[in-house]
């Protein structure tokens, strides 16, 4: 056999530099800008991308006691047949029939009302429950006024108070005070979640009745359910 | 054929095949990734997201309740 002579290998050189710049050529600009075919795509029609996300259903008790401290009725500017009613939204204290020993924080402007704030991510329906104003006083007194343990919730939009953001979406169950009786009241059936209008309060009304004493301590349970 | 290239030449032409290789591949090898004519393909134009929100575990009508206290001291009538 000859051996392959150097015209031959110079042309086989040749050969490779050609198919060396062309590669790189296309290499360069894109199969597909050259030769204008489809290299390549993807077989399904859409892509899809999921997020689930989970229902969070939860408020929090931004202030969860109303104290009305310690007091005492003020019997030379009320009458044994009047009770004297104190709530948790006055500004001044009720000089007309009760005085303060202390209050909540030695200022009777610290009575605050429950204030309440929509935590998760869903609207709820509201309840309260607490128990009478027969068994939150026990002693119901002497006196012939209208012993009374009241409830009233506002929002920034309604309510005896209307202070805050607009966190009822819908109308609030009452704007009027409403004794409580030891079952699940209605208070707001669409409580907001979006931060800007995500809270409301719910003030406490007591009428002290002539011959009343002790310390009351009572219970108030805020119960949410999840609204579609 | 009677002539033949003298071995310089080939030797010429492969040391110019080694540089050109070596400097495609190096030209190649800098640019950044690209992807051409994702356009022009005619594939796909709409992607689809879809949410789906669960209810939260366990819930089905009372979700929770939150609990405060009513408090005062009567003390006796002045």
């Amino acid at each position: 056999m000859d051996e392959i002579s150097n015209k031959t290998l110079a042309t086989l050189l040749v050969v490779a530099i050609v198919i060396s710049l062309t590669g790189t050529f296309f290499a360069m600009r894109g199969v597909s800008q050259v030769t204008n075919i489809v290299s390549g795509h993807a077989v399904g029609g859409q892509g899809t991308a999921q997020v689930n996300i989970s229902q969070v259903v939860e408020i929090s008790l931004v202030n969860d006691a109303v104290n009305f401290g310690t007091g005492s009725r003020n019997g030379s500017v009320v009458n044994s047949d009047t009770e004297c009613n104190i709530t948790s939204n006055q500004t001044t204290a009720p000089t007309n029939c009760w005085q303060y020993t202390s209050a909540g924080n030695d200022n009777f402007d610290a009575v605050q009302p429950f204030h309440l704030e929509n935590i998760g991510n869903t609207f709820v329906n509201l309840t309260i429950n607490s128990t009478n104003y027969s068994n939150y006083f026990g002693d119901l007194g002497t006196g012939t006024g209208t012993p009374r343990y009241m409830w009233t919730p506002s929002d920034g939009n309604e309510g005896t108070f209307t202070q805050g953001e607009n966190g009822c979406t819908a109308s609030l169950s009452t704007t009027a005070w409403t004794n409580f009786d030891e079952t699940e009241q209605n208070v707001c059936p669409r409580f907001n979640f979006e931060n800007a209008n995500d809270e409301m309060f719910v003030d406490i009304l007591l009428g002290i009745n002539h011959g009343m004493e002790g310390v009351k301590n009572e219970n108030v349970v805020f119960f949410i359910y999840r609204v579609d | 054929m009677d002539y033949d290239i003298s071995k310089r030449t080939v030797m010429v032409l492969l040391v110019l095949t080694l540089v050109v290789s070596i400097i495609g591949t190096w030209t190649i090898l800098s640019q950044p990734t690209t992807i051409y004519r994702t356009i022009e393909m005619g594939g796909p134009s709409a992607g689809e997201v879809s949410v789906s929100i669960s209810p939260a575990e366990g819930v089905e009508d009372l979700a929770s309740e939150s609990e405060g206290i009513v408090s005062i001291d009567i003390q006796k009538e002045v």
